[in-house]
């Protein structure tokens, strides 16, 4: 596990290079994440509420047990992400994301994840981000991955409120 | 239009079938419990760590004016609406979920995900399910839409 370091290094998108990799992350899929995560998503479905060994995780669940830690793929090209710079962070918020599943995860199981960097583009005026978390279990077995999009910045004058 | 049900067969699924409507709001406190309830280490929670979900002023000078919820989390509301149909292992049979976020959901909305199938396909043995489905508030504006493709296994 990388330690985190806050310095003036700015991660904005003109830094962002494409394939750059974060650390891993590892983590176990227990009864109380899986039932904390159905709770969080107001999923009082009792399949996950009470899961036991070798039950089912919720799919999304992998949003949590597998988070994209963006700081950790701006660690590792040396930069600080924009939400964790000490003057003027900034967030960089979501736009679009898609999960792809390949095999069952259930309560028992370890979840590895990382984060790269896929893509960035301009559209209209915004720049965004695309990263790959990918997620492989115990056996080594990919179980699922998502592509999540940010966009780092907004076009001037663009405002949602 | 039928209105799809639980475990409805792949052979009764029709093109324009519909999901059942799914609705669901959001409050600030409902928009902080993930963060509470994060599995990032701690180490990696170091300061300073502004949040647009959770931190009213510092959301405010952002692209939302406000504060609005995860875009993973209305995920997950979507999930939950395809489980009323379809079981987890559809998701993890191959399955898929897009979803574009293209209005904030903030603290105060309601907002209802509506669905219908848009293809049923067999590839290599598989059965595939397609459907669009979109997410309107109580103000009649587009929170967002999403694509899924669920795997039923019979």
């Amino acid at each position: 596990m990388l330690d985190i370091i806050i310095n003036d290094k700015r991660w904005e998108w003109e830094a962002v290079e494409i394939g750059t990799k974060g650390d891993e992350l590892t983590l176990d899929v227990t009864s109380e994440s899986v039932a904390t995560y159905a709770k969080d998503a107001r999923n009082f479905d009792h399949a996950y509420i009470d899961a036991g060994s070798g039950d089912l995780a919720m799919p999304t669940g992998i949003f949590r047990d597998c988070q994209l830690r963006r700081h950790s793929v701006a660690q590792a090209a040396g930069y600080t992400s924009l939400e964790m710079v000490e003057d003027n962070p900034r967030q960089t918020p979501f736009a679009k994301c898609t999960a792809r599943w390949f095999a069952p995860i259930r309560v028992g199981d370890t979840l590895t994840s990382s984060a790269q960097v896929l893509e960035k583009y301009e559209r209209r005026g915004s720049k965004f981000v695309t990263f790959r978390v990918e997620i492989t279990n115990q056996d080594q077995e990919r179980v699922a991955e998502y592509d999540y999009t940010c966009i780092f910045e907004y076009a001037k004058g663009q405002n949602l409120s | 239009m039928t209105q799809l049900k639980l475990n409805a067969s792949f052979d009764s699924i029709s093109v324009g079938d519909e999901l059942p409507p799914f609705e669901i709001g959001e409050t600030q406190a409902t928009m902080d419990q993930p963060a509470t309830n994060s599995r990032v280490p701690k180490a990696e929670d170091a300061k300073p760590r502004k949040n647009i979900h959770n931190d009213p002023d510092f959301a405010k000078a952002g692209l939302f004016g406000a504060t609005a919820n995860a875009g993973v989390m209305t995920m997950a509301y979507v999930n939950q609406m395809l489980e009323a149909v379809f079981s987890a292992e559809s998701f993890y049979n191959g399955g898929s979920l897009t979803y574009k976020g293209i209005n904030p959901f903030r603290d105060g909305d309601v907002v209802v995900f509506t669905g219908e199938v848009t293809a049923k396909r067999v590839e290599s043995g598989k059965n595939y399910v397609d459907f669009a489905i979109k997410g309107i508030d109580q103000s009649g504006r587009m929170v967002g839409v999403a694509e899924a493709t669920v795997v039923p296994g019979h």
